[in-house]
């Protein structure tokens, strides 16, 4: 997967964040690592730049010395508490001066959990070094940040992206158009995993790639389906419009949340008054309410679009 | 092949119950000409055999049969062009005919007014015997058509005719099985041939040789009569008592209620009365959600008033009418696309092995973009042959 076979393996190798860099750097080279948090939108290096500073610390055998986390898969703060303490407690491979742990998605624990967590940097800090990342660090608990040294990451320029783009091209002999590079970009709001992933989508059907085939790539990732269900229930087919509902979500596999997400955006840009819309955006508020609440993510999702019927 | 349709009767002497009625059948359709009503209207339970009897009686005759049932019969305009030209016209080969109109009491009272005054104005010309069959000819809506009709009753079968039926289809069928038992079979149909045959078929399945303990396996039947008679009366009536008291008295759980509505409710319902009444379902749905969460199993009370109650007085006009609830394939549905979704899901870990990401956010942002390539990354991935498959 060119996500993989395209990730940098050293500090200049890295789109953007240079100063960033430039600093993490420092740290590395003085053998010196403070706590690290990574802040910052999807695709922009923070998984990168945390593999970069074990290889760099660690060498040849980095792997051992390094622990990588996702809290948003381990279920629960006990699970990555129990990691966490096997992993410190064995003796590192080389002579090292401490190892590193990195800890993904953080935003995605609860405040217990991040509670918890801050125990478990002090438990074992003598031995071993955390770093986070997050997209939102207004979702990280202050006694955490206070622990961590803050870099906030910024999605990739334009430039960055075209360099990655051209880079990748050349090695893969691909022909891509001005404009495409320009629309992939735009398309992908500086995320390189997405672009990377676009990109490599193009080429299982052509090498020439031009706009037409970023679009079509691009909105086939995309269930169009949402919106004829929408279109069927506005018009009354309340039968129609559940059963091909049920029908994208099993198909595509989605999550009830994941369906009232693409119903709230694509509401904005139906053809309809600016007032209908806000009765629609406001039922999907409470409709994501009363789905956290209850058992049943489809039931919801039908008095959802139950509501819409008599709105048009 | 089902054994009440396979083992339907042929002629009128194979017809069990009432001889009686059986024989003025034959007379209303020998001596058409001399009738002064010209249609004829047999009611009677489920099962008793009625439209058997006007089946049995065409094959004997070799008339044609032309059926309608209440389905059929929404628009005025629609039983005039089928009926009217069933009537005008020969029969192809010159055969004579019948005209079945099944289950007439599921004309649904407003919309099919016009459907049943169409209905009853043919009756007069008609030079075919009309014959219509009821379960409750005693409605008001179809008094027009009881005036013009003869009337004719079928009563419920008793167990022991029922048993002589089950007794030919095991012996046809090679079936050793105890007298006692056919007669159990009977009785726990209360009179309904065909739940009977049906019954006995289940139980038959794959066996030679019936036991009595077998017959608990026919436990079930009631359940789903159970079930419909609970969706009328939330459906059709909007009394609290009446409703919580059928709610309690149902012996199913409450997932098992509340995919029968949810699957019916549009049926009968729509506009914002469906709105309304899924409102009121998905209020019922959260307070399920914090029983399950906190353990407080008094909200029991709420999530069963919401989902009967609330749903009833949602409506705005009663409702009438004959609707077929169906059962809600919703379930088995997630069942079958949860075992697709296994090898999605496993692919998806190993995304996420290989790329440094969760799995959630491969399931989510990488794999709706990676689809297209995932099949030359196989070994990449090292996907299993079935994971490969599933890609295409």
């Amino acid at each position: 997967m060119w996500i993989e076979k395209y990730r940098p393996k050293t500090f200049s190798e890295i789109k953007g964040q240079k100063k960033i860099v430039a600093r993490v750097k420092a740290f590395v080279d003085s053998q010196n690592l403070p706590h690290l948090m990574f802040a910052g939108p999807a695709g922009v290096g923070k998984t990168t730049l945390s593999l970069i500073v074990a290889r760099e610390l660690f060498g040849e055998d980095w792997h051992h010395n390094f622990l990588e986390l996702n809290a948003s898969d381990e279920r629960g703060i006990d699970v990555i508490r129990h990691k966490v303490k096997d992993f410190a407690r064995t003796k590192s491979i080389r002579d090292v001066p401490f190892k590193v742990i990195y800890l993904d998605e953080c935003d995605s624990l609860t405040t217990e959990a991040q509670q918890a967590l801050r125990r478990t940097m002090e438990k074992y800090s003598a031995t071993c070094r955390f770093i986070l990342s997050c997209n939102y660090s207004s979702k990280i608990i202050d006694p955490i940040q206070s622990r961590c040294t803050m870099f906030r990451f910024q999605p990739l320029s334009q430039e960055d992206i075209t360099e990655l783009v051209n880079g990748i091209s050349e090695k893969e002999g691909l022909k891509i158009t001005e404009e495409a590079i320009q629309i992939l970009y735009s398309l992908s709001n500086g995320d390189a995993r997405k672009v990377e992933n676009v990109l490599q989508s193009c080429s299982v059907i052509s090498k020439d790639i031009n706009e037409d085939l970023i679009y079509e790539i691009v909105s086939a990732a995309r269930p169009k389906e949402i919106i004829k269900v929408l279109e069927l229930s506005l018009d009354g087919q309340f039968i129609q419009a559940r059963k091909l509902l049920l029908d994208t979500m099993l198909k595509y596999g989605l999550s009830g949340i994941d369906i009232i997400k693409q119903i709230q955006s694509e509401s904005l840009h139906l053809n309809l008054e600016e007032k209908t819309k806000a009765q629609m955006i406001e039922k999907c508020g409470e409709i994501e309410f009363r789905m956290i609440e209850g058992s049943d993510e489809f039931i919801q999702l039908e008095a959802l679009i139950a509501s819409f019927i008599s709105l048009k | 092949m089902i054994w009440t349709n396979q083992y339907a009767p042929q002629t009128t002497k194979e017809l069990v119950g009432d001889i009686r009625s059986i024989m003025q059948l034959q007379d209303f359709v020998g001596n058409y000409k001399n009738q002064k009503k010209k249609a004829l209207l047999i009611y009677g339970p489920t099962g008793s055999g009625k439209t058997e009897a006007v089946y049995a009686l065409a094959k004997e005759q070799n008339l044609e049969i032309v059926e309608l049932n209440a389905s059929d019969i929404r628009k005025k305009d629609y039983i005039l062009e089928i009926i009217g030209n069933a009537i005008c016209q020969e029969s192809l080969f010159g055969n004579s005919k019948i005209i079945l109109i099944d289950e007439i009491d599921g004309l649904s009272g407003m919309k099919d007014r016009g459907g049943a005054s169409a209905l009853a104005s043919l009756i007069a010309k008609s030079s075919f015997p009309i014959i219509m069959t009821a379960n409750d000819p005693w409605q008001k809506k179809l008094s027009g058509l009881r005036k013009k009709s003869k009337t004719l009753e079928f009563a419920a079968l008793s167990y022991l005719e029922i048993s002589k039926v089950l007794k030919r289809i095991a012996e046809k069928e090679n079936i050793s099985v105890s007298e006692d038992i056919l007669k159990g079979i009977a009785n726990r149909a209360g009179g309904d041939i065909r739940s009977a045959i049906n019954d006995f078929q289940l139980i038959a399945f794959g066996r030679k040789e019936i036991l009595k303990e077998h017959l608990e396996e026919i436990g079930e039947r009631g359940k789903e009569e159970e079930i419909h008679n609970l969706l009328r009366v939330i459906f059709k009536s909007k009394d609290t008592e009446l409703i919580l008291q059928t709610f309690d008295k149902t012996n199913l759980n409450f997932d098992e209620i509340k995919i029968w509505i949810e699957e019916n409710l549009p049926k009968e319902y729509s506009g914002v009365e469906l709105k309304d009444a899924f409102d009121s379902f998905s209020k019922a749905d959260v307070f399920k959600g914090r029983i399950i969460r906190r353990q407080h199993w008094r909200f029991l009370v709420y999530q069963k008033y919401f989902m009967s109650v609330g749903v009833a007085i949602a409506k705005r006009e009663s409702k009438k009418g004959f609707v077929n609830y169906e059962q809600s394939k919703r379930i088995l549905k997630m069942w079958i696309a949860k075992m697709k979704y296994g090898k999605k899901k496993s692919i998806c870990e190993k995304i996420a092995n290989n790329c440094h990401t969760s799995y959630k956010k491969s399931m989510k942002e990488i794999f709706p973009h990676a689809q297209l390539f995932l099949k030359q990354e196989k070994d990449y991935l090292d996907l299993s042959e079935e994971e490969f498959d599933w890609l295409h």
